[in-house]
C-alpha cells in the first residue's frame, strides 16, 4: 500500500501557494507573538529591567549574566547536569513502558474500555492542577515517607541482585530508576500510551491475518508489522516525552531558577539560565530527531 | 472427550491473560490510589484527624471539607469562566491545528520544511522559559501606539490558541500533519478532478477523514485548559477560574491557615473540579471509538 507520495503529484504542486493560506494562523502567531516572546526573553537576559505603568525600560548590559551562570553560580551547572542525566534514563523508560502498555491495552479482553479509561486519567489530570495541589500535609507526608521506605528496600534488594549478576552500571541505573519511579512513570506516560494506542489501531488487521496465514507467530508479527508501522507514532511519543520533561516546573533546576529570578531579584541571571537551558534542550532534541529519522521511515517508503 | 480447537487456543492463552490482568490491575491501582485516598480524606471529620487510630477510612465522617470547598470556589463565576474558556480554546485549537496540519502535510510551497521546523521549535521551547516575556507582552500590548493590557481578559488565550501557540498545541499540529500525510492522495485528486478548489476539498473530503483526531484534539485541549495553572496564573489575576481559585482556599485556625485542613480542602476542591472532566472523558472515549469506526480507520 503506497499511502504517501509526499506531495509529488503535479496537481498538488500547482496549488502549492494555497499552503500559505492554510498555515496563515501559524505565520501570524510566529511573527507577532512567538518571535517577539523569544526576542524579549533574550533581551531580559542581557539587560537590566525597570517596570513602569505603561511598559518597561530595558538597558543593555552585555553578556555578563551568561558568564556568571557558569562561573559564579555554584548550583546551576550541577543541577543542569543532573537534569540532563535524568532525561537520559527517563525518556527510554517512559517510551518502552508506554509501548508495552499500549500493546497490552490494544488486545481484546474483558473490561478493556475501563482499563483504557483508567490509563488515560493521567493524561487529563497530570498537568496543571494536580501537580500544583500535591499538598504537603503532615498526614500525606507521613504516608508518602512510609511508602518511600518500603520502596527503597525493595529497590536496594533488587539492585544488589543486579550487581551480583555483573550487569553494566547504566542498565542497573535504568532498571533502578524505573522501579523506584514507577508512579511518576505511569503518571507521565498517559499521553504516550494514547498516541501509541491510536497508532496500533490504525494498523489494518488484514496485515496480521496475512502474516498468520504465512505462518508468522505473534513475536515475529510484532517486529515485522507492528514495530515498523508504529515508527512515526514512536517518534511523536519520544518528542512528546522530551517536551513534557523539559517543561516541568517542579524540577530542582526550574525551582532554583525561579527562586533566583523572582525572590532574589536576579531576574536577568534567571533568564540567562533559561536561555542556556533552552539552547541545550534544542541541541539535545536535534540529535534525537536526527538519529530517529535515520531509523524511522514513513509508510510506503522503503525502509 | 473431544476438545475443540478454539478451546485449546483459549487454554493456551490462559497464563498470558492472567499476567495481563495482574499488570493492568496493579498499574490501575497505582493510578487510582491517590484519588481514592484524597476522596476518603475529604470525608473525614476534623476529629478523625486527631484520632491516631483512624487510617484512610474516616470513623465519624462529615461533609465539612466538601461544603467548605464548594463555598470557597467562587461559584458560579469561576465555573462559568472556566467552561467558556475551555470551550473557546478547544474549538479554536481544533480549527487552527487542522488548518495548519493540512497545509503542512499536503502543499508543496516554499518554506514548508521551515514552517514544520518552527512547529517543532514552538513545541520544544519550555513554557517557563518564555512565560515572563509572554506575560509582559500581553500586559503592555502596543496596538498602533496605544498600550493596552490584555491580562484578566480571554484575549491572551484566544490569541495563542488561534495562532497555534496554546498549551502543547505544537503536538496537535504534529498529530494532524501525521494524520493528513497518512491519508491516500487519491481521494484528494478525485476531488480536484471534479473541479473542487483546495478549500472545498479540505472541508468536504479531508475533514470527514480527520474526525477522530479532531475529536481527540478537542478533548485534550478542553481538559488541559480546564486544569491549566501555568497560563491561568500568568494571565488571570482578578478573574476567577477554577484552577486558580484552589490556590486561594484556606481553612484558618485563628489567624493562621491550618496546613492539614487546607491541604484536605484543596484536594476536595481539585476532585470537584475534575468531576466534569471525567464525565467528558467517558463520553469522549465513546466518541473516539465511534468516529474511528465511521472513518474506516479501524478497518
Amino acid at each position: 500500500m503506497a499511502l504517501v507520495k509526499k506531495g509529488k503529484s503535479n496537481l498538488l504542486r500547482k496549488r502549492g501557494y494555497y499552503g500559505y493560506f492554510f498555515i496563515l494562523p501559524l505565520i501570524i502567531g510566529v511573527l507577532f507573538v512567538f518571535i517577539p516572546n523569544l526576542y524579549h526573553t533574550f533581551q531580559y537576559s542581557v539587560s537590566s529591567l525597570e517596570l513602569g505603568k505603561t511598559g518597561y525600560d530595558a538597558t543593555f548590559e552585555g553578556f555578563s549574566q551568561y558568564k556568571a551562570a557558569f562561573t559564579k553560580d555554584a548550583n546551576f551547572v550541577p543541577y543542569l547536569v543532573n537534569e540532563l542525566k535524568s532525561f537520559l534514563t527517563d525518556v527510554p523508560v517512559i517510551t518502552i513502558f508506554s509501548m508495552f502498555i499500549a500493546v497490552l491495552l490494544n488486545g481484546r479482553f474483558r473490561g478493556r474500555t475501563i482499563a483504557r479509561l483508567i490509563f488515560f486519567i493521567p493524561v487529563i489530570l497530570s498537568t496543571g492542577i494536580i501537580s500544583s495541589i500535591e499538598a504537603n500535609t503532615d498526614l500525606l507526608a507521613n504516608v508518602e515517607s512510609n511508602m518511600a521506605s518500603s520502596e527503597t528496600s525493595l529497590v536496594s534488594g533488587l539492585s544488589n541482585m543486579l550487581l551480583q549478576m555483573n550487569l553494566p552500571d547504566f542498565i542497573i541505573d535504568i532498571i533502578d530508576s524505573a522501579i523506584s519511579g514507577i508512579y511518576s512513570v505511569v503518571q507521565r506516560s498517559g499521553m504516550q500510551i494514547f498516541i501509541l494506542l491510536t497508532g496500533l489501531q490504525e494498523i489494518p488487521p488484514s496485515l496480521y491475518e496475512a502474516a498468520e496465514v504465512e505462518g508468522c507467530n505473534g513475536w515475529e508479527s510484532f517486529w515485522k508489522i507492528t514495530f515498523p508501522m508504529m515508527g512515526p507514532h514512536i517518534r511523536i511519543s519520544i518528542v512528546y516525552t522530551i517536551v513534557d520533561l523539559t517543561s516541568r516546573t517542579d524540577t530542582v533546576l526550574a525551582e532554583y531558577i525561579n527562586l533566583l529570578a523572582f525572590r532574589s531579584n536576579m531576574f536577568s541571571l534567571g533568564t540567562a539560565m533559561y536561555v542556556i537551558y533552552l539552547l541545550i534542550v534544542l541541541i539535545m532534541v536535534g540529535i534525537v530527531l536526527y538519529v530517529l529519522n535515520r531509523f524511522i521511515k514513513y509508510n510506503g517508503e522503503v525502509g | 472427550m473431544e476438545i475443540s480447537k478454539k478451546t485449546k487456543m483459549r487454554i493456551k492463552k490462559w497464563p498470558l491473560s492472567i499476567l495481563r490482568f495482574v499488570i493492568i490491575f496493579g498499574l490501575a491501582f497505582i493510578i487510582l490510589e491517590p484519588f481514592v485516598y484524597k476522596i476518603l480524606m475529604a470525608f473525614m471529620h476534623p476529629d478523625d484527624l486527631l484520632d491516631s487510630t483512624v487510617w484512610i477510612v474516616p470513623r465519624i465522617g462529615s461533609t465539612y471539607y466538601w461544603q467548605q470547598a464548594l463555598e470557597q470556589m467562587k461559584l458560579p463565576q469561576s465555573a462559568l469562566n472556566t467552561f467558556l474558556l475551555s470551550l473557546i480554546v478547544g474549538v479554536l485549537q481544533v480549527f487552527s491545528c487542522t488548518m495548519v496540519g493540512y497545509g503542512l502535510a499536503r502543499f508543496n510551497f516554499k518554506g514548508n520544511k521551515l514552517a514544520f521546523f518552527v512547529v517543532i521549535l514552538i513545541m520544544l521551547v519550555p513554557v517557563q522559559v518564555i512565560s515572563i516575556a509572554r506575560y509582559l507582552d500581553f500586559n503592555y500590548l502596543n496596538i498602533f501606539g496605544k498600550v493596552v493590557s490584555l491580562t484578566d481578559t480571554f484575549w491572551p488565550v484566544i490569541i495563542l490558541s488561534t495562532t497555534g501557540l496554546g498549551i502543547k498545541q505544537g503536538l496537535y499540529i504534529y498529530m494532524m500533519r501525521e494524520l493528513f500525510r497518512s491519508l491516500p492522495v487519491s481521494i484528494e485528486e478525485a476531488a480536484y478532478i471534479d473541479g473542487a478548489g483546495p478549500i472545498k476539498t479540505f472541508t468536504s473530503v479531508m475533514l470527514p477523514n480527520a474526525r477522530t483526531t479532531m475529536a481527540t484534539v478537542f478533548v485534550f485541549s478542553f481538559c488541559w485548559q480546564w486544569t491549566d495553572t501555568t497560563y491561568s496564573s500568568l494571565y488571570f489575576n482578578e478573574m476567577p477560574v477554577l484552577a486558580n481559585v484552589v490556590e486561594t482556599m484556606y481553612i484558618r485556625v485563628g489567624l493562621n491557615p491550618d496546613p492539614l485542613a487546607t491541604g484536605i480542602l484543596r484536594n476536595a476542591a481539585a476532585i470537584l473540579i475534575m468531576l466534569p472532566l471525567i464525565v467528558l472523558f467517558v463520553f469522549g472515549q465513546k466518541l473516539l471509538v465511534k468516529s474511528m469506526a465511521l472513518s474506516g480507520l479501524a478497518n
